[in-house]
């Protein structure tokens, strides 16, 4: 699979993107939300995951703009944790909520739920 | 605005004139002067390092996120040799991780992604912690005169696990600085989960609430807790104790303490009450509604609007008229809420739910 | 003695220890300020603000927003606003009657339908022509609220009144937000022991030159222009060097109204925003603070000074001039309505030592300058000046200026380090060298004009326009993982 990985925090960043490649998949991986949204017009990923809180958009916001367009799955991975937060992504349209601390195998196992 | 004018003093020429002699200027003004330019000699100075330090610790950082995450995805311990004997191939070791500056940096980022990992990731990280004597920089933070030196020592300590070293952490509990008190007392409870609350019993001063967010966010609801312990803390003097113990109960959900709860709606500061209401969103009973009724005359308006929103989630239908009343009280906001609130219950009493062989029947929608 | 030696001798000795007592103010408040942002900084080393962002038990917030002819800009500036990394919190902005397409350029862009909102008018305000939320589950987080023009005020006692939340912050919408700047500004508020914090006011930086993108400052550059160039050395010296070291003695008067905090809950009890005075928001926190002074009750104003707030100043003299009148009417209009304090002892620190500072070396220095300067040139032209011994005193007291001024840039350089280039160091000292022969004088005089405004009873903000900041692509490089 092509997979999306927006998060701003450079050594998770990279090592959700070493455990993805390790499993096979290839990785676009940005650091910031506007950024994210343009790699997703232009690679057309089969799989997002985003953080929340990043620079210039909130992983909420992709999830809202994606929707309009797409149905690609959106797993989101945050430390925000709040009932709130979880109800409007899944309200939003994302498939998966993680919540941090979490596991880099355990984020592969649910990564591996999406494959075509 | 501060402004600094020339023209003040022109004013003062004729005094002082008549008291100084203006060589007495001049030589201050050299002085002044002086000083001006070392000061601005400085500037460049720390610029220039301040540039250096910056792009080194960039530098530092981009080679540590690799090491750093594939340290994390190794599965067994015969990977993690290999990975450490790839690193000491590279005298990366030996080079960056010997450097005062690089070990520091190491520590920050080891703490830093060791809270937004967990399994086996994150006891390879403190693996790493160890192996490399990361330690002993904190414990030598820990032992510091400066404050913030040691705060920041305590924190990494716990963050990493670092049990064996409770007693010295526990020692920082009782320092006059507070910021190292009460990140002491954070770390305690990270160490030992609800034990560590003990300093609970003996505390005087406040606790924020910011060190209360933090507290809470170290306590899960697996943890083990003593129901002894909350019931003692409500019944303490320090009302930011009480505060704490509510929303203790409301996240562990002690439905054997609802009436101490109860008796809280009625303590005499203003935020254990608003405490006690919150909680009781969690541990209602049968007659917590009627309860919660009966308190709202002689709430404040805060305590009204936190009332209603229990009750909208735990109301019952025979209250209908209590809302009702409520309809035309003159707060448009607490107007609003009993409305939310009789609609709600109006909901869960009308649904009416289909059986198959046609028999209507009320059903309650939680 | 005769009277005139009386006169004279009183008149100069008076002066000299107005002068005198000015540089011992201006040292103290430099050390203060120094030892109260080193302790901040520290602090800041450890804390996680992500245990804040991620808890259920963050209080809630209400960002006021009033609008007005802000139609270039208000697209992005909202857009900014939602996107701040909190959780518990609404954006309310409030269209104060304007003239232009603010209102509608917004509607289609954020989804925005005309609802019901029920809310209590605890504060009056002018009427409301209407309440909109986004029919878009995106951008439920915002509201905005149209009503006739009344003022800034009068838009933020509308926000007040609509806001639900425990604490507000009242910006300008046309400033741009560092996106943990509520997670920051928020933080006073829960650290006191005790007391109780009713407001926290927060540094504004000058955004002119700043290359910003997507309602972000991406690179700060030192402004081009040479007027906004020397307010950053103004705002540097006066908000590092000066709210520092007030909030450190608890004694605070003054909150930036283009970025606080306040309790909500005592704004109301206070009567929120006064619409009768241009300094509506330093009249506020004056007003608070004697709420809860009269009260017996234990309060705190608070400060941080993180760099979280980056507004456009003004670029031209007419601008600047109508800016420094408006604040000099302002703060007399706040020292008047609230005398009684003056050196009142039941006032603690503000009532014997902040009203009188802002009397006497924010309110009356200028006219003592202005009067001195009017002095001086009648003197000249008498020939009575004593040329030799005038430059020395004349260096003396310039030395000190550049050598405060050069202080400020320092504790800029140690501390936030927005301007990193040497270049952009000595262009603020060239800043430090020709302040007191040209911007001073102007602002003295734009002082001196809005006494004399005032007495004259002129009421009015003056027409702000708007620039827009400098838009630039950002560049960066994706990496694209193989």
């Amino acid at each position: 699979m092509k997979i999306l990985v927006a998060e701003d925090e450079p050594i998770m960043l990279k090592t959700i993107s070493l455990r993805l490649k390790k499993d096979g998949h290839t990785v676009i991986a940005t650091d910031n939300g506007r950024e994210a949204l343009e790699q997703i017009e232009r690679e057309v990923p089969d799989l997002i995951i985003t953080d929340i809180m990043m620079p210039y958009s909130s992983g909420l916001e992709i999830v809202g703009k994606v929707r309009q367009s797409r149905k690609t799955p959106i797993i989101i991975l945050s430390s925000m944790g709040q009932e709130n937060i979880v109800l409007e992504a899944f309200n939003l349209g994302a498939d998966d909520y993680i919540t941090k601390p979490f596991s880099p195998n355990e984020l592969s196992m649910r990564v591996k739920r999406f494959s075509l | 605005m501060i402004s600094f004018s020339i023209h003040i003093l022109t004013t003062n020429y004729f005094f002082a004139k008549t008291l100084l002699p203006s060589r007495f200027f001049f030589d201050v003004s050299f002085l002044l002067l002086t000083t001006v330019m070392l000061v601005l000699v400085f500037i460049v100075f720390y610029l220039f390092y301040y540039l250096n330090r910056t792009s080194k610790k960039t530098e530092i950082v981009r080679l540590y996120s690799d090491i750093i995450s594939e340290i994390i995805l190794c599965e067994t311990d015969e990977e993690l040799k290999e990975v450490i004997a790839q690193l000491d191939a590279q005298k990366i070791i030996t080079h960056w991780f010997a450097e005062p500056v690089g070990r520091k940096i190491l520590i920050q980022e080891l703490v830093k992604i060791h809270k937004t990992i967990s399994g086996k990731g994150a006891d390879n990280i403190r693996w790493m912690y160890e192996h490399f004597g990361l330690v002993e920089d904190s414990l030598n933070d820990l032992a510091s005169h400066k404050w913030h030196r040691k705060a920041v020592a305590i924190q990494q300590l716990a963050e990493m696990k670092q049990i064996k070293y409770l007693t010295k952490i526990y020692k920082a509990t009782n320092s006059k600085n507070k910021w190292i008190r009460t990140e002491a007392q954070i770390a305690v409870v990270k160490l030992t989960g609800f034990k560590g609350l003990r300093f609970l019993n003996i505390i005087s001063h406040p606790i924020s609430q910011w060190q209360q967010l933090c507290l809470l966010r170290e306590l899960v609801m697996d943890h083990e807790y003593s129901s002894s312990n909350l019931k003692s803390w409500l019944c303490s003097t320090n009302d930011s104790v009480v505060e704490f113990t509510l929303r203790l109960i409301k996240k562990f959900m002690c439905f054997e303490l609802q009436k101490e709860v109860v008796g809280c709606l009625y303590h005499k500061a203003d935020n254990v009450r608003e405490a006690a209401i919150s909680t009781l969103t969690e541990i209602a009973a049968d007659e917590t509604p009627w309860l919660l009724q009966e308190r709202f005359a002689s709430a404040s308006r805060k305590e009204k609007l936190l009332i209603l929103s229990v009750l909208k989630e735990r109301g019952v239908e025979e209250q209908g008229s209590f809302f009702r009343d409520l309809l035309c009280h003159e707060d448009t906001r607490i107007k609003t809420a009993a409305r939310a609130a009789l609609m709600r219950i109006a909901e869960s009493a009308s649904n009416i739910y289909n059986l198959p062989n046609g028999v209507e029947q009320k059903a309650d929608v939680a | 003695m005769n009277l005139n030696q009386l006169l004279y001798h009183l008149f100069t000795y008076g002066i000299l220890i107005f002068s005198l007592l000015l540089v011992v103010f201006y040292i103290l408040i430099a050390v203060f300020s120094t030892l109260e942002t080193r302790q901040y900084i520290l602090k800041n080393r450890f804390i996680d603000y992500s245990t804040l962002a991620a808890s259920d038990h963050a209080p809630s917030l209400s960002i006021l927003a009033p609008a007005y002819n802000e139609g270039a800009t208000i697209i992005e500036n909202v857009r900014s606003l939602l996107s701040t990394h909190y959780n518990n919190f609404e954006v309310i902005i409030i269209n104060d009657g304007s003239k232009d397409d603010t209102l509608q350029k917004l509607i289609p862009v954020y989804e925005l339908v005309l609802t019901g909102h029920y809310f209590h008018p605890h504060l009056a305000t002018k009427k409301l022509r209407g309440i909109y939320k986004s029919a878009n589950p995106v951008y439920k987080k915002l509201i905005v609220v149209d009503k006739e023009n009344g003022g800034k005020a009068d838009a933020l006692n509308v926000g007040i009144n609509i806001a639900s939340n425990q604490y507000i912050v009242c910006i300008d919408v046309d400033c741009i937000l560092e996106q943990d700047a509520m997670l920051k500004l928020v933080r006073p508020f829960l650290e006191s022991e005790g007391q109780r914090v009713i407001a926290t006011g927060g540094v504004v930086r000058i955004a002119n030159s700043c290359e910003v993108n997507n309602g972000k400052i991406v690179k700060v550059h030192l402004p081009k222009q040479f007027l906004p160039r020397i307010q950053t050395l103004e705002y540097i010296r006066a908000f590092l060097l000066g709210r520092m070291a007030w909030s450190r003695i608890d004694g605070l008067l003054l909150i930036s109204g283009a970025f606080g905090a306040f309790d909500r809950e005592i704004a109301i009890e206070a009567g929120g925003y006064d619409h009768n005075t241009v300094g509506e928001d330093m009249e506020l926190v004056v007003r608070m603070r004697r709420y809860m002074e009269e009260r017996n009750l234990a309060y705190k104003v608070a400060y941080i000074p993180d760099p979280l707030c980056w507004t456009e100043a003004p670029a031209t003299f007419k601008i600047l001039g109508r800016q420094r009148n408006r604040w000099t009417r302002g703060t007399i209009e706040t020292l008047k309505l609230h005398k009684k304090i003056f050196f009142n002892k039941n006032y603690g620190v503000i009532g014997l030592l902040s009203y009188p500072y802002w009397f006497f070396f924010e309110f009356f220095a200028p006219l003592v300058e202005f009067t001195g300067f009017v002095g001086f040139i009648l003197f000249a032209l008498f020939g009575l000046i004593d040329w030799p011994f005038f430059l020395s005193l004349f260096l003396f007291v310039y030395s000190f200026s550049i050598l405060y001024s050069v202080f400020a840039i320092l504790m800029e350089v140690l501390t936030y380090n927005q301007y990193k280039k040497r270049s952009e160091i000595f262009k603020l000292l060239l800043m430090a060298i020709i302040e007191p022969f040209v911007f001073h004088p102007f602002v003295v005089w734009s002082a001196v004009r809005g006494n004399i405004d005032l007495l004259r009873k002129k009421k009015s903000w003056g027409e702000m326009t708007r620039q827009g900041f400098a838009q630039k692509p950002a560049v960066k490089n994706t990496a694209v993982a193989q």
